[in-house]
């Protein structure tokens, strides 16, 4: 199957040319009904978080691509430049949302019985909004796969978790000249995280890995801060959770004199290669000549939350994740051509599949 | 369907008649990632996946 590069490239310009960060994916509305009208999808829609929709068939069996429509803020020039296209969201994850289109759409006329859904979900670098209402309407899919940048051919089977929380402290102060008479808000919130290093301070995906990302105390050099306020971001494997990693830091505040509250959390995903989802996108690369590859996110994604509506749930798409979120996003138009054709194939797949 | 030895555990694995080469499979039993080797003769093994890459996600 050979996807039309002029197809597929007009598709993610098109795309690329509307700035969507999260919270104004509705500004994509008029390009994604036309897209998807031009492409031949008979219905799309929208739902209130600004997640886009579009489908054909209808039977017992619902194959989803889903991706995302809102990127990281930061707009980009959308050009095309020596085989490569440009723009913020070419790699996450535009380039994954226009393959799926295009992919989806050459194989419409080959399938029967299957309702093909394919979403452009809104606020995934947010707060995975358009997500998290999706399971909550109780929509249902017996495969999904999600447009994520792996790199064409990695099929990832797990993300991690990310639990984030907001530690703060007070005290009564002092001057800095006597400070083992003093009382510091600031050594309690340092004394909290350095229990959180220590304990989960990893450096390979199995571990509990933490990160402090935001600090706030003090005012004076020689004044001892009476309230401090830090953020803290915890990322974890299967099997932890996050309530027994949040029972362990509660414990460890108390004796610090810090409270603690959660900003949010998503738990960890993990399925498998030998997942029917799994399978048609490793069959459907091999019969293209590609070698798939087994990739582990030490991050999450709209993955993390799907999961919830089937375990039959991957994650796969164009680009380098190095350079999602940068300023070089870029993708190449041979990826684009593969990836279309990897989904299509794999769609097709699914399709035939008792 | 084929049964395969996994290179791992040395336990058994039913391989699925359709399988390709280059098909990646998990064990059941130990969790190992494999991979569908099949020689020039048509006959099939296992060995471990070559890579599993890890790389960030949000």
């Amino acid at each position: 199957m050979e996807i039309d590069e002029n197809v597929v490239v007009k598709v993610l310009v098109q795309l690329l040319e509307v700035y969507t960060p999260p919270g104004e994916e509705r500004r994509l509305e008029h390009t994604w009904y036309r897209l998807c009208r031009e492409l031949g999808f008979p219905r799309s829609w929208r739902d209130e978080t600004g997640s886009f929709f579009t489908s054909y068939g209808a039977g017992e069996k619902t194959i989803m691509l889903a991706s995302h429509v809102d990127t990281v803020p930061g707009e980009l020039p959308v050009k095309i430049s020596g085989g490569k296209i440009y723009g913020r969201g070419a790699v996450d994850a535009k380039s994954s949302v226009a393959c799926m289109l295009v992919g989806a759409s050459y194989v419409k006329n080959a399938l029967e019985g299957v309702r093909v859904v394919v979403a452009g979900l809104a606020d995934e670098e947010g707060a995975g909004l358009g997500a998290k209402r999706l399971v909550e309407r109780g929509f249902k899919a017996d495969h999904i796969i999600i447009g994520e940048p792996t790199g064409v051919t990695g099929i990832a089977t797990s993300y991690r978790g990310s639990l984030t929380i907001r530690v703060e402290a007070r005290a009564r102060g002092g001057h800095s000249s006597a400070p083992y008479m003093a009382d510091s808000a600031l050594e309690k919130v340092l004394t909290l995280w350095s229990y959180i290093k220590n304990e989960y301070g990893g450096t390979r995906y199995e571990d509990v890995t933490s990160a402090l990302t935001t600090l706030h105390a003090g005012d004076w050099a020689t004044r001892m801060p009476e309230k401090a306020e830090a953020t803290i971001n915890i990322r974890y494997p299967k099997p932890y959770s996050s309530r027994e990693l949040l029972e362990n830091i509660a414990r460890e505040a108390e004796k610090a004199g810090c409270s603690v509250s959660v900003i949010d959390t998503t738990e960890p995903v993990e399925t498998s290669i030998s997942t029917k989802t799994a399978r048609a996108l490793s069959r459907a690369m091999l019969r293209l000549g590609l070698k798939p590859r087994i990739v582990k996110k030490t991050g999450t994604s709209d993955m993390n939350t799907l999961y919830a509506i089937t375990s039959d749930i991957v994650a796969c798409g164009p680009g380098d994740s190095l350079l999602a979120h940068t300023c070089e996003e870029q993708i190449t138009i041979d990826d684009l051509k593969r990836s279309a054709a990897i989904y299509a194939n794999a769609v097709a797949e699914l399709a035939r599949q008792a | 369907m084929p049964e395969l030895s996994c290179p791992v555990c040395g336990g058994t694995m039913a391989v699925p008649e359709d399988a390709l080469a280059g098909e990646l499979f998990e064990h059941g039993d130990c969790g190992a990632q494999l991979e569908l080797i099949v020689d020039d003769n048509g006959s099939m093994s296992l060995k471990m996946a070559e890579e599993v890459a890890e790389d960030w996600g949000e």
